[in-house]
Order: structure tokens, then sequence, then C-alpha cells
């Protein structure tokens, strides 16, 4: 198998436009989300996680983003070119390839005029825009698995690395906040009042967030700076075969996924030292994942889940948290879990509640979503 | 190498359903969409009363999957856990996002449905398969302008490869009524299995490409 590094990154949310801002907030334990009144969102209060309008425009102005793009178009761009700007990859090579993670692309389009169905609501389109925007000649792929799009799509980044077509993979990903989101959680009921508190006893439901993120893999080691030496090594997607809306009770379809992805990365279970949960907060999705992380035999590496600093930011979130992994990877730091204090779910699940510095060689990111879909993905550092 | 073939395929367009080939079912009388649909599950003997509270994507895959697994032995033939679901799309969930997006936009009338909003993703349609047939391994659903049966090629042959999966549903289903006052629907499903013994046999379809391609456009 080809050694898979990963040779930049770059994350957009409510902390920051870069990954290094956005992971100093994390080690100061800053959340992002807050209550909202805007009505354009929900007709009543709701805690979100958004990106600062201000500084998005600043950050367009930049980028020389003209208006013809739309807000997850430009965000993609921002967050690619900031990636990008830290490698040595040549976007418009023909062993470039990307991939673009996105559960609903441009959907705040949708219902603006009714008469004109605009082609920007294909998520195809969307990422032919990106494509041609960085001059890269390959057919882009579009995943859009529900809340595990982001991982699939590392995932495949790997995968297609192993074939001899590619060389760097630009694995990009967004999701923005709007009403129709909005919603349909709420319609779920499923969106806590405060801000979430995964794995906790007294969590009542998700926040949600909207944002970007990037990963560049290669496996070229010449593309790569001296700092990063991160790889990818194993990676698996599964199905609950349970319940479109509803996890699996017993979180079967979730250990498969594991299991897997520790099979292809040839480790142990024991070598894992950190694991980045999905951990939306809901009283279910997240006892399903404890359940299978005891499947697993992980009840005892330290867990944490993010979505109290910044949301659940839906295509982008198997990416942004992958890339806060990888930094805890370089770093030697695990984030703590914010809102979390007493653990809430049936296992004895081992969940980080305060930022922790420690050596750690290899990580576990884990995503679960609507549909019955779960994935995973291993990285480690070479030493 | 893994030798792997079209073991049998479901093709699902407007007035037709085809089998391996074979014309099952015609429909001169230019029935909509969700008549005809209804006529293909009742015609091919489907029980399942999940079916009706699906929306128009979900009932094409599930109805070309249920059509194409009939008379198999797949799940006793592979554990549950090395099937694989891998479908391609156009327009991923869009139908059914306009019909949610009405169902909040009008404050007077404000109402977002649960129901409705789950079947805004375009993978449901792989969960609903899964859910019907226990299967648990691979999923994956990936959005292009058309068929990419080079994709499905190269994809699905490395799942096998990294032996990740023994037998897979993919193919292509889409549905999209955007544009215009009739529905654009298309379901091309493939079941692909390893060839028997690791060999090839007279009458198999080895699974490739051009195999795909000359399946989905009708030719010889």
């Amino acid at each position: 198998m080809k050694e898979v590094y990963i040779s930049s990154d770059n994350i957009i949310c409510s902390l920051g436009f870069n990954t290094k801002e956005v992971f100093e907030n994390l080690k100061k334990n800053i959340s992002g989300v807050q209550l909202n009144s805007d009505r354009k969102y929900s007709p009543s209060d709701v805690p979100l996680s958004l990106i600062n309008e201000t500084a998005f425009a600043k950050e367009c102005e930049n980028c020389k983003i003209d208006h013809s793009f739309t807000k997850l178009e430009k965000l993609l761009i921002i967050s690619i070119s900031e990636a990008i700007n830290k490698s040595a990859i040549d976007l418009s090579s023909p062993k470039t390839l990307f991939i673009v993670s996105t559960t609903k692309g441009n959907i705040d389009l949708l219902g603006k005029n009714e008469e004109v169905i605009n082609d920007q609501l294909y998520l195809w389109e969307t990422a032919a825009t990106i494509q041609k925007y960085f001059k890269n000649p390959n057919l882009p792929i579009v995943v859009s698995n529900a809340c595990i799009s982001g991982v699939v799509a590392i995932v495949n980044g790997m995968r297609f690395l192993q074939t001899d077509k590619y060389e760097n993979i630009v694995i990009c990903g967004g999701d923005i906040m709007t009403e129709f989101v909005i919603s349909g959680f709420q319609s779920f009921k499923a969106i806590s009042p405060t801000i979430c508190r995964p794995f906790d006893n007294s969590r009542d439901g998700i926040s949600l967030g909207e944002g970007a993120g990037t990963i560049i893999l290669t496996s070229n080691i010449q593309n790569l700076n001296e700092e990063s030496k991160v790889k990818v090594i194993g990676g698996a997607v599964s199905n609950d075969a349970n319940h479109i809306s509803g996890p699996s009770r017993t979180g079967d379809g979730l250990h498969y996924s594991i299991k897997k992805s520790i099979e292809e990365a040839q480790i142990k279970e024991s070598d894992i030292d950190h694991i980045l949960a999905h951990g939306t907060a809901t009283p279910y999705n997240d006892e399903m994942e404890a359940k299978a992380f005891a499947l697993a035999n992980l009840l005892e590496v330290p867990t944490n889940s993010l979505k109290g600093f910044f949301g659940h930011t839906l295509g982008a979130a198997g990416i942004i948290e992958s890339i806060i992994g990888v930094h805890s990877l370089k770093e030697n730091v695990m984030i703590n879990t914010f809102g979390f204090e007493n653990l809430g779910v049936t296992e004895n699940l081992n969940v980080i509640n305060k930022l922790t510095y420690k050596p750690i060689n290899t990580i576990l990111k884990t995503a679960s979503g609507f549909g019955g879909c779960n994935a995973s993905v291993i990285f480690t550092k070479e030493t | 190498m893994i030798l792997t073939e079209i073991s049998k395929y479901c093709i699902i367009r407007k007035n037709t359903l085809v089998l391996n080939g074979v014309e099952l079912l015609s429909d001169e009388t230019n029935l909509p969409f969700s008549d005809f649909i209804k006529t293909i599950y009742k015609s091919q003997e489907i029980n399942y009363p999940k079916f009706f509270k699906m929306d128009s994507l979900s009932k094409l895959a599930f109805v070309a999957s249920e059509i194409l697994l009939k008379n198999t032995a797949i799940s006793e033939n592979y554990n549950t856990d090395e099937i694989g679901v891998i479908i391609e799309n156009r327009a991923s969930s869009l139908s059914t996002d306009l019909k949610y997006q009405k169902s909040f936009e009008d404050k007077t009338n404000y109402f977002p449905n649960p129901s409705l909003f789950v079947y805004t993703l375009p993978n449901i349609m792989i969960g609903e398969i899964c859910i019907k047939n226990n299967f648990k391994g691979e999923n994956g659903l990936f959005v292009f302008e058309k068929f990419d049966p080079q994709f499905i090629e190269d994809y699905v042959s490395m799942l096998f490869k990294i032996g990740r999966i023994n037998a897979c549903i993919t193919g292509w289903v889409d549905f999209d009524d955007l544009a215009k006052e009739e529905p654009i629907f298309e379901a091309a499903l493939f079941l692909i299995e390893k060839q028997r013994n690791n060999e090839v046999s007279a009458n198999s379809i080895i699974f490739d490409n051009q195999n795909l391609n000359n399946i989905y456009f009708n030719k010889k």
C-alpha cells in the first residue's frame, strides 16, 4: 500500500479562518456557538455557530473573489486557497483530483426564485465551479453521504491515491447555515436550547454550525513540508441497516467500520491513543457511539467531541474535526469536550474533560449520520 | 487479480422496466411516475409497506434493488458486512428538497415535517436498501452530471481489491422534477459479484466500464 500523507489543511468556522487560529481558540476553551435571534434562520431563538460576516467579506476581498460565486463556493475557494499556500502541490496538474464533500450545497438558493431553477443547486455544478476556479483538468468527485460525508471524502482520497491515476487529492467540504437545515433538525426536536453537551448526562440535542475545511493529501513525499509527516493509514464506511433517521441500538454498524479501519491500518486497538468521536449530543447518537467504542474495546481511549466548540458543520464536520485531530497529533495535545461534565452514556467512556498534553501517535476519527451510515478513518504520525 | 462480473442488472426508465436485457413491463398509457412505480411494485409482487412512505428517489432505488435481488441468494452467500451499496446520481435529493422548502417557507403555514426532512439527503435511498436487506458493508453516494461507468468500475473494483466487499449493488439512480412538469427519472442498478472459482465463464458479463456503458445505453 502506498503511503498517504497530509500535505496541508485549512479550517473556516466561527472560531477563525485558518487551522492555527481555530486550534488556538480550542486550546483556550472558547466556543463559537451563540444564541441567535436573526429571523432569517428561525422563527424562534436558536444557538448557532456562524462564520463572522465582516471577516468573511474581508477574506473575499483579499482573495479577489467576485460576486458571481455563492457563499458556499466562496468559502470553499478561500479554504482551498489558504491550504494550497502552505503546500507545494500543483492544483492544475492532471495528477491532482478534487473531492468535494457537502450535504446541502447551495441550498440557500432554493426558493429564492421559484420560476428559475438555478443550475447552481446541483452539487456537481458546485464542484465544477471549484474545479474550474483552480484550473484543474479532472472531473471532481462529489461525496454526499449526510453527516459522514467529510470522513468518507478523506477515506476516498486515501483510496484514490492507491491507484496510479493521482498523486495529490484536494479534499474540501462545506455547508452553510440555512433555515432549511435548522427547521429540519427543529422538526426532529433535535436542537439543544443551549450549547450542546456531548456525552453528558444532561445532553438534549445538537448545535448547528457552518464551516468549510480542506485537507490536501499526497503520495509524493517531495510535496511535503518538513514538519508535516502525518499519514492516513486506514478507513471504512458501513451501514447500520436499522433505521433511516435513528441510530442503531447496538452500535454494531459503527463498530464494523472501526474494526475494518483498524485492520486496514495494520494496527491493534491498543495502538489508538485518541478518538475524535462524532458526538452530536443527541441522546441516542451518543449512546450508540459509546456502545460501538465498547464493542471495539476502545472505552479507555481518551475521547472527545468538538461539536460544543463549533457545532455540527454537516459536510464539513468530518474534515474540520479530522484536521483538529491531525494538529493534536502534531502538538501532542488532546482537546477537551466543550459542554461535558458528567458521563451520560451507559458505557464507561473516557471522555476528555480538560485540555490534555500527552504524547500521541495514532488517532481515530468517526462519524455517523442519517440513513444509518457510519465512517471512520485513522491517522498516524511518522516517527 | 480478482475477476468480477455483472451477474444481474435492472433498468427502470419512463414506461419501461428491463431485467437482464428482457423487458418485464412496458407501459403504453404513459402513467405519471407515482403511478408507474406503484404498477411495477405490484406487478413484481413486492410487499414492503415502508415503500409507501418513501420519497420518489428512494421508491425508484428501492424497487430497482428489489427486482435486482429477487431470486438471488445474496444474503445467504455473503456476510452482511461484505455487501456494498455504491450509487451515483445527478440531482441528489433536490425534488424532495423543494417539497420540504415549501413546508417552512410560508410562515402562515409553517410546518416542517421530519419525515419529509429525512429524505432531503440522497444517501437515504442507500439506507432504505440496506435496511430492507440487512446490508452493512460499504456505502457511497456520489454526484455526477451524468452516469459515469468509469468511476463505478474504478471505485467498486478497488473495494473488491482491498477485500472490503465480495458483492456490490451499484449504478445510477436519479429523480429530477425541478425544471420540468414531468420528472426525469432513471434507475440502472447492477449486481456485481466475484466470478465463480475466479474463472471467466462463457455467458458471464465482465464487470468493466464498457459493459456498464453498453447495458446503460442498451447497446449489444
